[in-house]
């Protein structure tokens, strides 16, 4: 018994030395950081215990402002894009599932290659698809009569913009997901359904919906984590615009810490324990109250 | 036999490495990345190669922002590079916070002095009575391209671009029309990158100044930078010569495609334009579209000498010896395309036969700098907002610029705070 262990442990070894330099360490390392003053050449210029949260939490600090309306931009991304994106996900497995379907292999390919490419290459192809005056979309509205839009300049548009270029980008990932999910549901329940006479919709919301539980779970904290972590595609389509609707969290804590002669990178590492505080918490609901059924 | 070839090759190694230990070794890091960067490496080669034995430079590139992590990282831990390259808008910082030397004492090794240099950029590098950098370039931030076909076919003499804000407009009102079925403007104001170099061109074309004396108010909702964004702002919705809602780059590729007639852009998209088949256009510094002094926003750089942790007196006088070559060398960078920091540079033969390049630089006595200090990056970052949001339509001029100024306030009283 005792054998076992140690070999588990020893497996165990190599990932957690990578885990422990490259994840906990930075981590315990930047919420000191957060507790400091601290510049890219000085370094670290002085202990200032709770100071920086403080600061951004105070309403008449400029940097408070931008701080928590970056994070308000991405909440906004989180709301369009979560549900969103689980149930087209969920929609193309079923649809490729579906026994009728002939190409299945190249439809599965067709979704999946965009998740392989990386966010420049997709930012770059939507930002000239999407350009107002010469754009392929706007050609396109004008020929059929509807007129140009400005995808990247205006709102709503610009968020229209982002989430379909995101959806485009990653939704291959969560159909990919939602297949195993969907092949690992016995056949004999649906054919057990269909002797009983059940219709598409009843076996759906009674068999495949039941059976997929758990993925349901997984890919929704996937995809909070992964919507949260909006960066790219703001950064490159919009540049945060307009006027700074588009700007999310994690773009603003890159934009303020890399900051060449202000000594901002211990106010972002706070900006950064506050934002990780923030998932953390919204994980840790989705497990109270989902999980349980889940596991 | 054997042993007297062993022995041979022996000594050979101990006279390369004799010789190689008394070359010195210089490493030299840039954000030259791209095309531009084969030039300066062209000139690196050439020195390498005539100061063989006794000098050596290892030019290194990386993105600037890369750049600008790592020289103060690495010099911070006593590594990181001899000698590099400054860009005009951190020389005032990096030499405030001691990560370059002075090089006011090797002034005359150079054989360099005020005189011999625009005043603007030598100005940009000498302050607090030292020079910190050799200026080696200037790079227009608004240079004004135009269409000589389009000009052509307005009626309008192709060699001569507009001078002034009324032949601006008149010129960019001709030029709006309707050309087979598409719809062609005069210009294309972009709702976000460059626009800000441009307005700030007009700004200080109309004698601004964007912040007061000791740096703790912003002043720019003035007449002279509320002019300047209503003047832009009227463009697109007053007399309708710019489209709505450009996005950036799209009035580069709409040049490139001539569909419109005049745009506004930084002196690196020169090699773009040229390499447009089918595309006839002149260049120009930024025109007097201000009404006080003629002012161009430009950026420069400045080869540096680092702090760097036990560099010997030796070390120093072969950087100064790589300068010296550079500066005389000068005019094979200048295909980058960039601007001479030197008058001198206009009569030399190979600059003359760069394109279009001498006759741009007739107007570089306008060029002008900001006026640098450690918060003027995110203090006039809110007037980026300012220009978006007017030229979007989302506030007037007037809104734009009051509440970019009050948030400009607040970043520079947070220098109390922080």
């Amino acid at each position: 018994m005792r054998k076992n262990s140690i070999w588990g442990y020893l497996f165990l070894l190599p990932f957690l030395s990578f885990f422990g330099l490259f994840v906990i360490f930075p981590l315990i390392r930047g919420v000191y950081m957060s507790m400091t003053k601290w510049g890219l050449y000085g370094g670290n210029l002085g202990f200032i215990g709770l100071k920086n949260y403080q600061l951004l939490f105070d309403p008449n600090f400029f940097m408070s402002r931008q701080f928590w309306e970056s994070m308000w931009a991405t909440t906004q991304f989180m709301i369009f894009s979560v549900p969103l994106f689980i149930f087209s996900g969920l929609g193309l497995a079923i649809l490729i599932n579906n026994q009728f379907l002939k190409i299945k292999t190249v439809s599965r390919m067709i979704f999946f290659v965009p998740v392989a490419l990386s966010a420049p290459v997709i930012a770059v192809i939507w930002m000239w698809l999407l350009e107002y005056n010469s754009g392929l979309i706007n050609f396109l509205l004008t020929f059929i009569g509807i007129g140009r839009i400005p995808w990247l300049t205006q709102q709503p548009w610009a968020w229209i913009s982002i989430v379909i270029t995101t959806l485009w980008w990653t939704v291959g990932w969560n159909m990919i997901i939602f297949l195993g999910g969907l092949q690992n549901i016995p056949t004999e329940l649906y054919d057990a359904a269909k002797v009983d006479g059940a219709n598409s919709w009843n076996t759906f919301i009674h068999i495949t919906l039941p059976g997929l539980r758990n993925v349901i779970f997984f890919i929704t904290i996937f995809q909070i984590i992964a919507s949260f972590n909006l960066f790219a595609q703001p950064q490159l389509m919009t540049g945060g615009g307009p006027g700074r609707s588009t700007l999310p969290v994690m773009l603003y804590i890159y934009q303020t810490a890399f900051n060449f002669s202000l000594p901002y990178m211990g106010i972002s590492s706070a900006m950064s324990v506050i934002s990780g505080g923030i998932i953390l918490i919204i994980i840790m609901i989705l497990f109270l109250t989902l999980g349980k059924e889940a596991y | 036999m054997k042993k007297v070839v062993v022995f041979l090759m022996i000594l050979s190694l101990l006279t390369v490495s004799f010789v190689m230990a008394s070359q010195i070794e210089l490493s030299f890091w840039n954000g030259f990345t791209g095309p531009d960067g084969s030039y300066f490496q062209k000139i690196v080669d050439q020195f390498n190669t005539e100061f063989a034995g006794k000098i050596h430079v290892t030019m290194t590139t990386m993105a600037w922002g890369d750049y600008w992590t790592k020289v103060p990282v690495s010099l911070a831990s006593g590594q990181g590079p001899d000698i590099g390259i400054s860009t005009e808008d951190h020389i005032l910082s990096i030499a405030d916070q001691g990560m370059i030397r002075p090089l006011t004492p090797y002034m005359n090794t150079l054989g360099v002095s005020k005189d011999k240099f625009y005043s603007a950029v030598w100005d940009n590098g000498y302050f607090k009575n030292q020079l910190w950098g050799l200026p080696i370039d200037q790079n227009p931030l608004c240079v004004l391209y135009w269409n000589k076909t389009l000009f052509k076919e307005a009626g309008l003499n192709p060699d001569q671009p507009p001078v002034n804000r009324q032949q601006f407009i008149e010129y960019a009102q001709k030029l709006t029309k309707v050309v087979n079925g598409n719809q062609q403007y005069g210009t294309m104001i972009s709702t976000g990158w460059p626009t800000y170099f441009i307005w700030y061109s007009i700004f200080r074309q109309n004698g601004g100044s964007l912040f007061n004396s000791d740096h703790t108010k912003a002043i720019y909702n003035d007449n002279a930078g509320l002019d300047a964004l209503q003047f832009l702002y009227d463009l697109v919705y007053k007399y309708h010569v710019s489209p709505t809602n450009v996005q950036v780059d799209s009035d580069v590729r709409a040049f490139q495609n001539g569909t419109v007639g005049m745009e506004f852009n930084g002196l690196w998209e020169l090699t773009a334009y040229e390499q447009t088949p089918g595309l006839d256009f002149g260049a120009v510094l930024c025109p007097q579209l201000g009404s006080e002094i003629p002012a161009v926003d430009s950026g420069a750089d400045y080869l540096v000498i680092f702090n760097k942790k036990g560099m010997s007196n030796d070390n120093i006088q072969a950087a100064l010896t790589f300068f010296k070559y550079v500066e005389e060398h000068i005019s094979i960078w200048m295909q980058s395309p960039k601007l001479p920091a030197e008058p001198s540079v206009l009569s030399d033969s190979f600059f003359q036969s760069i394109p279009m390049l001498a006759s741009i630089t007739k107007d570089a006595n306008n060029i002008v700098y900001p006026h640098f200090f450690n918060l003027w990056g995110q203090a006039t970052g809110p007037i980026w907002d300012a220009i978006n949001y007017a030229l979007t339509g989302k506030k007037t001029p007037v809104q734009a610029l009051n509440d970019a100024v009050n948030t400009s306030n607040q970043i520079l009283a947070s220098q109390q705070t922080y």
